[in-house]
C-alpha cells in the first residue's frame, strides 16, 4: 500500500495532467513554446545555442543561455508528446517536489495530517506559478538544497547540486541567498560555520561549471539590477492580493502569522533569516511565492504539530502507510500517461492560432519584418518559424533598450511612429485591444490584412 | 518649576511641531494639494455648500451627469475644506491637512505613552508609523478617518486592558461614530474595529463573555448612529455599491494592492520587518485580540494600499506593547509638556506660511491659464482625465468636466465609457462621439493625444510638458 506522500504525488501528477491544468501550464504565457523551440534548435544542431537565431532585432548576437539543460529536457518532451509532453514533464517535476516536501515533513517527525494539510496549502499557494517552464526545476532543486543544508550534508554534495542547478535554471541564485542566511546564522557554531563557509566557496566554484562560465551569474545579476525590466515584467511584480490566485498565498501568510504569534516556535538565527528574507522576496515578486512556501513549510511544521490534540495524533498514526508503494503509483501514473487521450492545444480565444494559420496560407502577403506582441513571441517562434520575431519572452537577452522601444510603440508614446519606422516594421500581429491597432487604422499607409476576435494584422500598403 | 515644565515641549509635542510646521511650510505642502484632484474637488464642493447654505444634493459640475443626484459621503469635512480654502486658498488646505496629520501622530504617541511605553520608544514607533502613513498624506477628508482610527483604537484598547469602563466606551464612541459618518465615507472602519475586538474576545471565560456582549451592543449602537446623516441609509448603500464594483475599485490607484517595488510602501515593509522581529525574537504571549487586529489589518493593507495607514495606526500599539522595556528609558529623565507651543505654531503658520502652489508638473496649470485667456479657443464639451477633474472644476468652473474622481456618482457605465476612451480601446471614437465631446484636455504623454493627432477632424490647439488640448474641427 503506498504511503500518503506517494498518493499525494500520484494525485498531484494526475490533476496536473487533466484539464484545465495541462493547458494552463503551456498557455499561461509564450515561454513554454519559446523554451521548447530553443531546446529543439539545440537538439537539431547538437550544440548549445550561443547566438540568436529567432529574432531580427538582435539576430546573431550572443545568447547567455540560463537554462540550456532544462530546455533540452523540455524539447525532448515536446518532440515526444507535443504540448502534452511539456505539461507531463512539468507535472512530473511539480508533483515530485511537493511529494518530497510532504515526505520530508513526515520524516522530520511532524504529525502526518499536519504535514499533509501544510503541503496541500503549499500546493495551493504555489500553484499561481505552475507553468511548463524551466523554473519548475528550481522548485525541486531548492527543496533538495534546503534539506541538505538543514541536515548538515557535505559541502561537496551542495556543490554537486549547485552544478546541476546552474545549468537547469537561472534561479540558482536563490540557493546562495538560503545558504548565506544559514551561514550568517552559524557564526556562534564554529563547526557549522566552517562547513557552510566551505560550502559557499565550493558552490561559488560550481557556478562556473556552465557553458558561459562567469558570464552567467553576472548576466543574471545585471538583469535583476534593471529597475525598468523588473518593474515591467508581470511575474516580477508584487502579488495582486485582490486576485483569486492570491488566496493560497494569503492562506499561507495567515498560517505563518498565527503560528508565530500563537505557538511562538523557537527558530534558529539561520531559520529566522530565511523566513524573514523569503517572506520579503515573496511580497516583492510574485514569482518568489512558490520558493517561499517550500522554504518556510519545514520551519513552521513542528510548531503546528505540537499544537494538535491527541485525537488528531491518533488519526495520523492510523493513516501512516509504507514507503514501498512507489512501484504501484509509478505504474498507475505510467498507465494513465500512455492510455489517456491527451490532445493539448493553445486556447484559440487567447492565442493568435487562426491569424497564424492565415499568415501561413498567404506567405506572399507577409514579407519583411513583423512587430509582434511580447507575450505571443514564444508561440510565434514555434508556430511561425519562417518569420523572425521582434521580441519574445527572453527579456534578459533583448535588454532594456529594445524593451523600451517595444513599449514606446505599443503604448503609443510620443516617439512611437519614428520607432516603428526605425525597425522597418512591415506588418504587425497584435491583440485586438492593442492601442497600436487603433493608431495604424488612422494611417493611410497601413491597411488591415486580417482580423478576428483575438488578433489583428496590419501591413504597410505597397507603394 | 511648573513654568519650565509648561514651556518645555515634550517629545510628543515636539513631534507634533515637526510634522505640523514641516508639512505646512516645507515643499511637502505642495504635494499635499497636488497628489490628485480631490483636494480641489472637496474645496469646491465645500465652498458651494457654504455659499448655498445647504448640503449638496444635485450635481452642477459635470456635463455627463448634470443635475444627477449626489449622495455626499463627507459633506461635513467638505465644509471644513471649503472654509479653509475660501479663507486661505491652497495654503488653507495644506494647513488643515498638516494639522490633522500632526494631531493624528500626536494622539498615537500619547496612546503609546498612556499604555506604558517609554517616550523615546513611543516616538520611534510613531515615526515608523508616520513612514507608512506618509504614502497617503493628501489634503482630503480621509485624514479625519486616520485621526478617528487612533481615537477609536485607543478607547477600545483601554477598555480591553481594563483602563476604561464599558459605559465610558459608549459615551465616547457612539457620538464619535455619528460624527464620523458625516465626516468621511470610510466610517465603516470604526465598525470593523469594534467587530474585530468582538471576534478577539470570543471565548468561554466570564470576562470574555462580558466583553463580547458589550462589543456586540456597542457595534449595534454605533451602526445605528451612522444613520444620523443627511442621506440616511442611502449613504451606506452607495458605499457598499462602490466597494462591490471592481470597476470603481480597480480603476482607482489607492484601492489597488501595494506594489512593494514602489518607495511609498517602504514604510509598510519596515513595519512588517519589525513585526517579524518581534514575532521571532521576543518571547511573550500575544493576546488573541492583538492577533486578530494585526492579522486582519495586515490583510486589509495587502488588499488595498489605502489601508496601509490604518494598519500602521492599529498595529503600532501592539508592536509597542511587545517592545516595552527593551529599548532605552528616556521619559523619566525630563519633565515636559509644552502644549502651549501647539497653539503658537498654528497661529504662526496661519500668518506666515509661504504660498502653496499646486505642482504645474502634475496639474494643467498653464493649459488652464491659456484656456481662460482664450475662451473662444475651445467650445462645447470637454473630455478630461478623472484625476484632473477636481482641479478643473475649481479652476475652470465655467467649463463642466467629463468626469472627476467621484466614480460612485458617475456610475459603472460612464466609468466604463471613460476608460474605453482613455485607454484607446476599440470603438473609442464612437464612444467619444456619443458624449458629443468637442475638445480634450489630457496629459501630454497620453496615448489619446497620439490617436487624435492622426485624425484630420481634430487639431491640437495647445501643448506643454504637462497637458495637451485637442479640439474637433
Amino acid at each position: 500500500m503506498p504511503s500518503l506522500s506517494q498518493w499525494l504525488w500520484l494525485v498531484l501528477f494526475l490533476v496536473l495532467l487533466a484539464q484545465p491544468w495541462r493547458t494552463m501550464m503551456v498557455a499561461s504565457d509564450g515561454d513554454a513554446c519559446m523554451h521548447w523551440r530553443v531546446g529543439d534548435w539545440m537538439l537539431e544542431h547538437k550544440q548549445i545555442i550561443r547566438h540568436d537565431e529567432f529574432s531580427y532585432t538582435r539576430h546573431g548576437e550572443q545568447v547567455i543561455s540560463k537554462e540550456w539543460l532544462s530546455e533540452l529536457l523540455f524539447a525532448a518532451a515536446g518532440r515526444a508528446g507535443g504540448l502534452f509532453g511539456l505539461s507531463a514533464l512539468a507535472a512530473l517535476v511539480i508533483a515530485t517536489t511537493f511529494a518530497l516536501l510532504h515526505w520530508r515533513l513526515v520524516r522530520d517527525g511532524n504529525d502526518l495530517l499536519v504535514a499533509t494539510a501544510l503541503t496541500l496549502l503549499a500546493v495551493w499557494a504555489a500553484s499561481m506559478h505552475w507553468m511548463a517552464r524551466p523554473h519548475v526545476f528550481s522548485f525541486l532543486m531548492l527543496l533538495l538544497w534546503h534539506h541538505c543544508i538543514r541536515r548538515g550534508a557535505s559541502p561537496w554534495l551542495l556543490a554537486v547540486i549547485m552544478a546541476a542547478w546552474v545549468n537547469l535554471h537561472g534561479g540558482f541564485l536563490a540557493g546562495f541567498f538560503v545558504l548565506g542566511a544559514y551561514w550568517i546564522g552559524s557564526f556562534r557554531d564554529a563547526a557549522q560555520f566552517r562547513r557552510l563557509s566551505l560550502a559557499l566557496l565550493l558552490c561559488a566554484g560550481a557556478v562556473l561549471l556552465n557553458p558561459n562560465g562567469w558570464r552567467l551569474p553576472w548576466h543574471n545579476l545585471q538583469f535583476l539590477r534593471s529597475e525598468f525590466l523588473v518593474n515591467w515584467l508581470a511575474e516580477y511584480s508584487s502579488m495582486d492580493f485582490q486576485s483569486r490566485e492570491a488566496r493560497g498565498f494569503i492562506g499561507w501568510l495567515a498560517v505563518l502569522f498565527v503560528t508565530l504569534a500563537w505557538q511562538r516556535p523557537r527558530l534558529t538565527m539561520g531559520e529566522s533569516l530565511v523566513l524573514v528574507s523569503w517572506t520579503a522576496f515573496a511580497l516583492y515578486s510574485r514569482r518568489n511565492i512558490p520558493l517561499m512556501v517550500i522554504l518556510t513549510a519545514p520551519l513552521i511544521a513542528p510548531a503546528l504539530s505540537k499544537a494538535v490534540g491527541e485525537r488528531w495524533r491518533a488519526l495520523s498514526a492510523r493513516l501512516g502507510g509504507t514507503a514501498r508503494g512507489w512501484p504501484v503509483v509509478a505504474a498507475l501514473a505510467l498507465g494513465v500517461v500512455v492510455c489517456m487521450a491527451h490532445p493539448t492545444e493553445l486556447p484559440r480565444n487567447r492565442w493568435p492560432v487562426a491569424a497564424v494559420q492565415y499568415i501561413r496560407e498567404h506567405p506572399a502577403d507577409f514579407g519583411g519584418r513583423m512587430l509582434n506582441d511580447y507575450v505571443w513571441g514564444g508561440y510565434l517562434l514555434k508556430a511561425l518559424p519562417e518569420h523572425h520575431v521582434f521580441v519574445d519572452g527572453r527579456t534578459d537577452f533583448y535588454g532594456e533598450a529594445l524593451i523600451r522601444d517595444y513599449v514606446a510603440v505599443t503604448e503609443l508614446k510620443t516617439n512611437w511612429l519614428a520607432t516603428l519606422d526605425r525597425y522597418d516594421v512591415q506588418w504587425t500581429l497584435l491583440p485586438r485591444r492593442s492601442r497600436l491597432n487603433q493608431a495604424l487604422a488612422e494611417l493611410p499607409e497601413w491597411q488591415r490584412a486580417y482580423t478576428d476576435e483575438v488578433a489583428v494584422v496590419y501591413q504597410r500598403r505597397l507603394p | 518649576m511648573n513654568a519650565r515644565r509648561w514651556l518645555t515641549p515634550s517629545l510628543a509635542v515636539g513631534l507634533w511641531m515637526i510634522f505640523f510646521v514641516g508639512l505646512s511650510c516645507s515643499p511637502w505642502r505642495a504635494q499635499l494639494v497636488s497628489g490628485d484632484g480631490d483636494a480641489a474637488l472637496h474645496w469646491k464642493l465645500g465652498a458651494w455648500m457654504l455659499d448655498q447654505r445647504e448640503v449638496i444634493r444635485v450635481d452642477s459640475f459635470s456635463h455627463t451627469r448634470p443635475h444627477g443626484t449626489v449622495i455626499s459621503k463627507e459633506w461635513l469635512s467638505e465644509l471644513f475644506w471649503g472654509a479653509a480654502g475660501e479663507a486661505l486658498g491652497w495654503n488653507g488646505l495644506a494647513l488643515l491637512a498638516a494639522l490633522l496629520i500632526a494631531t493624528t501622530l500626536f494622539l498615537l504617541q500619547r496612546q503609546l505613552e498612556a499604555e506604558g511605553s517609554d517616550a523615546l520608544a513611543a516616538t520611534l514607533l510613531t515615526l515608523l508609523a508616520a513612514c507608512t502613513c506618509s504614502m497617503h498624506w493628501l489634503a482630503r477628508p480621509h485624514l479625519i478617518t486616520h485621526l478617528l482610527v487612533v481615537v477609536f483604537n485607543w478607547q477600545l484598547r483601554a477598555f480591553q486592558q481594563d483602563r476604561m469602563s464599558g459605559r465610558m466606551l459608549f459615551v465616547w464612541l457612539v457620538p464619535l461614530m455619528a460624527l464620523w459618518a458625516n465626516l468621511h465615507g470610510a466610517f465603516p472602519i470604526g465598525l470593523v474595529l469594534i467587530g474585530l475586538y468582538l471576534v478577539g474576545n470570543i471565548g468561554r471565560q466570564p470576562e470574555q463573555i462580558r466583553n463580547m456582549i458589550l462589543m456586540a451592543m456597542l457595534f449595534a449602537a454605533c451602526a445605528a448612529a451612522t444613520l444620523l446623516n443627511p442621506n440616511g441609509w442611502k449613504l451606506h448603500a452607495i458605499i457598499i455599491q462602490y466597494l462591490r464594483h471592481s470597476q470603481f475599485v480597480g480603476g482607482v490607484n489607492e484601492f489597488l494592492p501595494p506594489n512593494f517595488h514602489a518607495t511609498n510602501t517602504h514604510g509598510f515593509a519596515l513595519q512588517l520587518l519589525v513585526l517579524a522581529v518581534i514575532l521571532m525574537g521576543i518571547r511573550g504571549r500575544w493576546q488573541r485580540v492583538d492577533i486578530v487586529l494585526v492579522g486582519a489589518w495586515c490583510y486589509f493593507a495587502l488588499h488595498s494600499v489605502r489601508n496601509l495607514p490604518v494598519f500602521a495606526l492599529v498595529a503600532t500599539p501592539v508592536l509597542a506593547e511587545h517592545l516595552r522595556g527593551r529599548l532605552p528609558q528616556f521619559s523619566q529623565r525630563i519633565a515636559a509638556d509644552g502644549r502651549i507651543w501647539m497653539t503658537v505654531a498654528v497661529a504662526a503658520v496661519a500668518l506666515f506660511q509661504p504660498p502653496t502652489v499646486p505642482s504645474a508638473a502634475v496639474f494643467p496649470v498653464e493649459a488652464v491659464k491659456f484656456l481662460r485667456a482664450h475662451p473662444s479657443a475651445v467650445r462645447g464639451r470637454m473630455f478630461n482625465p478623472d484625476h484632473w477633474g477636481g482641479y478643473l472644476l475649481l479652476t475652470m468652473p465655467e467649463r463642466p468636466v467629463f468626469m472627476d474622481s467621484r466614480h460612485e456618482f458617475y456610475g459603472t457605465k460612464l466609468v466604463a465609457d471613460y476608460l474605453q476612451v482613455a485607454r484607446g480601446d476599440p470603438d473609442w471614437l464612437e464612444t467619444m462621439g456619443r458624449y458629443q465631446v468637442d475638445w480634450t484636455l489630457m496629459p501630454a504623454n497620453h496615448p489619446l493625444n497620439q490617436l487624435l493627432a492622426l485624425r484630420r477632424d481634430w487639431r491640437r490647439v495647445y501643448s506643454d510638458s504637462t497637458a495637451t488640448v485637442f479640439v474637433r474641427n
